[in-house]
């Protein structure tokens, strides 16, 4: 090797361990800066992706849209006679709420913020959302969408990253770093709940294990060996770690497998990852953030 | 010079284009490394030296806009934590970079077949790096037939993009009147092919 070679490699070792060593906090401002130069990138790519994604949707039939129209006539005409119904109800519960004092009891302070890009990174699965630093976003704030129609809130992950004033990065529930600590509703036997390692696997043991590759089932752990759980069970978070609250919504249970030390099941995500538009950060009790205090409040029933 | 600039310049453009890149699902998850293919197919045409500082560039902005905290886990006591320390992708650009450097002479001589290959199989090579380095922080290694498919297809995305962009490098060559030298290798290899 000749001495000019060997000058350059000493010189990128050198400046290999030096980076390193950098401290998290520069890391994290090294970070910063790149996501903001990099966020119109960012945003055109999840918009292109979206185009893409409804360019390839099927198109339906005549008849199918003929169908599909009278059948939206029948529910609005349904529905307005509901509305009739509802507003009397709306008015006797906004009532009852404020006689509740609703809003100062509701435990949980809520940040609306929108998907902006559903690409994964190449060993986690992620989501990019529209809230960051100025939002007062910090790592390890849980993330959630409202399940269902019901009270109760789903669990989508965690925030993992905030890369920019308006942008942080979402680690899915689905990715095996993102552990739940998980009970059976109704039990108080606990176990870990998380993804797979990698976006997709087909582990020979359960065929019936992914949903689909966007969509994979999660895998709940270390429950007692003597646990009532059957399929069916609805999983909710325990809330005994420092990161996700109590009863939220995990899941499903879709088959349970008996050890020979502990109990391990297979669970149905709550979440449909594949249509996430909308989602909350739970943020802390502290924090004033400036969204409607509608928005904020979303209830979450603590005991169901 | 110009040359180097110019692959420079692509290399720093690959970047937002690696943005627009599409993750295909159908292909279990696989995507188009963009970055990874113009760094491999840049190193086969730069002098030792010059490949060093592209890892060091490509490796540095990557590491800025990819490198991802797992944050605390609920099942552990523990600091923010970083599964691939910051820099890894540096560091497996330099030893990939230097691997790949062996088929120069190949490049030089316009037989593209294994320079093509070893883009490939470097992008392979890199990507098995980091999943060992992922599975051994979290102490256990589990590797799917779905992993196994994943990071093959990746490969095989970079090798039919390996073509274009020695392609391009080629004419920018020619444009920019760079011959590829063979410092460091030429004792080895006497005969470059160019006495015909």
């Amino acid at each position: 090797m000749s001495r000019l070679n060997l000058f350059f490699l000493l010189i990128f070792v050198v400046l290999l361990i030096w980076i390193s060593f950098f401290q998290a906090d520069q890391v994290d401002r090294l970070q910063k800066g790149t996501q903001t130069l990099f966020r119109p990138f960012i945003s055109a790519s999840g918009e292109l992706s979206e185009a893409a994604s409804s360019l390839q949707e099927e198109k339906p039939s005549y008849s199918q849209l003929q169908g599909d129209l009278d059948a939206a006539k029948r529910e609005r005409d349904r529905l307005r006679l509901l509305v009739q119904d509802l507003d009397d109800v709306t008015h006797d519960n906004n009532e009852l709420r404020k006689a509740l004092l609703y809003k100062n009891r509701s435990p949980l302070n809520l940040l609306a913020t929108r998907v902006i890009n559903r690409k994964s990174m190449t060993w986690y699965n992620t989501i990019t959302i529209d809230k960051g630093a100025e939002d007062l976003v910090r790592p390890d704030l849980a993330v959630i969408v409202p399940n269902g129609d019901s009270d109760s809130a789903a669990l989508v992950g965690k925030v993992s990253e905030v890369v920019g004033p308006h942008s942080s990065i979402v680690l899915l529930l689905t990715d095996e770093m993102c552990q739940v600590s998980a009970k059976v509703e109704g039990t108080e036997e606990q176990g870990i709940l998380n993804g797979e390692r990698g976006p997709v696997s087909s582990d020979p043991t359960l065929s019936l294990r992914y949903a689909s590759r966007s969509n994979p089932n999660l895998n709940l752990r270390y429950l007692p060996k003597g646990v009532q759980i059957k399929p069916g069970d609805r999983i909710v978070s325990a809330g005994i770690g420092e990161v996700f609250i109590g009863d939220l919504v995990l899941g499903i249970v879709k088959q349970a497998n008996r050890g020979v030390i502990d109990t391990e099941a297979v669970i149905v995500p709550a979440v449909d990852f594949d249509r996430l538009k909308d989602v909350f950060i739970i943020m802390p009790d502290d924090t004033d953030n400036n969204e409607p205090a509608e928005q904020r409040r979303l209830s979450v029933k603590a005991n169901r | 010079m110009v040359y180097w600039i110019s692959i420079l310049f692509i290399i720093l453009v690959s970047f937002p284009l690696q943005e627009f890149a599409p993750d295909f699902t159908w292909a279990y998850h696989s995507k188009v490394l963009l970055v990874h293919s113009v760094f491999f197919a840049a190193a086969v045409s730069v002098p030792f030296p010059v490949m060093l500082i592209y890892a060091l560039v490509a490796g540095f902005i990557w590491e800025c806009r990819y490198h991802m905290p797992i944050g605390n886990l609920e099942t552990a006591v523990s600091a923010t934590q970083f599964e691939l320390p910051f820099g890894f992708t540096i560091l497996i650009f330099g030893l990939l970079g230097v691997f790949i450097q062996g088929v120069r002479p190949f490049f030089r001589q316009g037989r593209w077949g294994l320079p093509v290959l070893m883009v490939g199989v470097c992008t392979l090579l890199g990507l098995l790096i980091e999943y060992l380095v992922i599975s051994f922080n979290r102490g256990g290694l589990f590797m799917s037939t779905d992993f196994w498919f994943k990071i093959l297809m990746t490969a095989l995305f970079s090798t039919l993009l390996a073509p274009f962009l020695l392609l391009l490098f080629s004419r920018i060559a020619n444009l920019t009147g760079y011959q590829i030298s063979l410092e460091g290798i030429t004792r080895r290899y006497s005969y470059d092919g160019n006495d015909i």
